[in-house]
């Protein structure tokens, strides 16, 4: 399907054009925004998913009043549909009639009514905000197990020997769980990249095309029953994570 | 390790900056540490709690209000009075309840059938030994990211061809073959974990493959085996896009589609989409009541996955 001019609306019609399909999507002046937005992204979302992932599962390691409600609440959340999630933070953040201006204008933080979901300064921040909050329950998960791993008898031993908390988690815990730890990395970022429902429903494709992401983009061209151009686009995201997969297990199997 | 060199560095100025600045002492500043990070904690875990609950209010709040109050610009955040209309009209309007059986038929389905195919797989990738084993691993590993939207259109034309549009079996079949893939990734590194012996012992007395698989790696890994159900059942709970494509007749119609209808081309229509969301977050939170403590439990049983390394 790359090479040909495949088009939903014409089945009859299907006509081999070489590599025009690349050029068109080469070419096109979408094509470096949504590469840009693509790798702010996934790595921003990574990067800030683990952080605060590593955060709750620490804290929630720990036993506290109401843990037990606290950790069915957080694990709940995931069941809901990241569709509704969407419409409904779509919703919250509206201009007019959403709650979270008109909660930051009764606390004092804000003045004016701030445009969440037009203006491009707050956009991207605040579909990582609601991606995050819904999509670190995995990565909870994940952290949580692997963390597991770790024996108590061992933190018992070199915390005898007098290291203290921080160095026990960067030069004990970390360095032992660390192809664990890899590995989910490398299951998480597949899931942020297959996980794209929240931002579909928030902005589907709205700003000129300044917030589409790669899943977006092709997207639009499937509605556009442009199927030639979604193949290059699917053909380009497979290999280019093919690649990236392959170069990172085979940096696993240095490590390791 | 140049990271946690960094990080060292970075402590041990933060260190001898409190020790400069505030001529303190060493104990004294990590007790000062220990006590912002509790604060940090407590405040953290605070306002995801608040999130989480208001959000969980909003969407309660919403199932009780009249349509044309919900999208008013004053905003309300108590209510006057308890309207239950949304909840009337969607069940004498629709056919809700019919939705929501086809829903949990779909899931379950799906579920067992996966969990099934993938036993008898991943049975005989781990225990019989075979030539590029490694490789099979990460073939399926790299098919995770072949992303299934590239094939809808083709999909869709298939499916025409077999008569499995607008039918419940035609999404199960196709969500079957989706799936198979991640959960025998997944099953495998908990088969890894079952001692050869265990199964050494079960043939000496007799057993046949079949009674190995279901009399010691069923019972052995039942955690590891709800876990993958659990989380076949929440990806296939939030299955919108195939859906959309797949199904377009009523009677077959899925609750998640049901959502997407009352979204219209200016509005939203919030009363019914809370209703909704409501019952089917009641059903999740009893399930979830049950089943979260068995999710970390069994994801337990599966952790020694690092064993795929030494076969690369």
């Amino acid at each position: 399907m790359v090479f040909y001019d495949w088009n939903l609306w014409d089945f009859m019609l299907m006509l081999f054009v070489g590599f025009d399909n690349f050029f068109v999507v080469f070419c096109d002046f979408v094509f470096l925004i949504v590469v840009w937005n693509f790798v702010f992204w996934v790595v921003g979302l990574f990067v800030l998913q683990f952080v605060i992932g590593f955060f709750i599962v620490f804290v929630l390691c720990k036993w506290f009043c109401f843990c037990g409600f606290y950790q069915v609440l957080v694990f709940f959340f995931w069941v809901v549909f990241g569709f509704f999630i969407g419409m409904l933070f779509c919703w919250m953040f509206n201009v007019e009639f959403g709650v979270v201006n008109d909660l930051f204008m009764k606390v004092g933080l804000i003045d004016v009514l701030l445009l969440w979901l037009v203006d491009l300064k707050f956009v991207m921040f605040v579909v990582i905000v609601v991606n995050i909050w819904y999509g670190v329950i995995f990565f909870v998960i994940m952290i949580f197990v692997v963390l597991q791993l770790v024996l108590d008898e061992m933190l018992e031993v070199v915390s005898l020997d007098g290291v203290g908390k921080v160095w026990q988690l960067f030069l004990i815990i970390i360095l032992y769980i660390l192809m664990m730890l890899l590995l989910m990395i490398l299951l998480c970022v597949i899931w942020i990249f297959n996980f794209f429902d929240i931002i579909y429903v928030m902005m589907n494709g709205g700003l000129v095309n300044q917030i589409y992401i790669i899943m977006m983009w092709m997207i639009n061209y499937m509605q556009q029953g442009n199927y030639g151009i979604v193949s290059v686009i699917g053909f380009i995201v497979v290999v280019f994570f093919m690649v990236f997969c392959v170069f990172y297990l085979m940096v696993m199997w240095r490590v390791q | 390790m140049i990271i946690i060199l960094f990080v060292w560095i970075g402590f041990l100025v933060m260190e001898i900056c409190c020790i400069m600045v505030f001529d303190l002492k060493v104990v004294l500043c990590l007790k000062l540490c220990v006590m912002v990070g509790g604060v940090v904690c407590v405040v953290g875990l605070g306002l995801w709690l608040f999130i989480m609950l208001f959000l969980l209010y909003w969407i309660v709040f919403i199932l009780f209000k009249l349509f044309g109050i919900i999208n008013c610009f004053l905003i309300e955040y108590w209510l006057s009075e308890f309207l239950l209309d949304n909840y009337i009209s969607l069940f004498e309007k629709s056919l809700f309840g019919m939705f929501l059986v086809n829903l949990v038929i779909v899931v379950v389905l799906v579920g067992v059938v996966v969990i099934f195919i993938v036993l008898f797989s991943v049975y005989v990738l781990v225990w019989f030994e075979f030539c590029g084993k490694g490789v099979v691993f990460i073939v399926f590993l790299l098919m995770q990211m072949i992303l299934v939207f590239i094939v809808f259109g083709l999909l869709y034309l298939m499916m025409i061809e077999f008569g499995f549009v607008d039918i419940k079996l035609g999404f199960i079949f196709v969500y079957i073959v989706i799936c198979i893939l991640f959960f025998m990734v997944m099953l495998w590194g908990f088969f890894e974990n079952v001692f050869d012996v265990l199964e050494e012992v079960v043939m000496i007395d007799g057993c046949l493959c079949f009674g190995v698989l279901f009399w010691v790696f069923v019972l052995v890994m039942i955690f590891g085996i709800i876990v993958v159900f659990i989380f076949n059942f929440v990806n296939c709970w939030n299955e919108l896009f195939l859906l959309v494509v797949l199904m377009n007749i009523d009677v077959n119609c899925i609750v998640l589609l049901v959502l997407n209808g009352f979204i219209f081309m200016f509005n939203i229509d919030w009363g019914f989409m809370s209703v909704v969301v409501v019952l089917i977050i009641f059903l999740m939170m009893v399930m979830f009541v049950f089943v979260s403590c068995w999710i970390v439990q069994g994801l337990m049983v599966g952790v020694v996955k690092e064993q795929f390394w030494f076969w690369l």
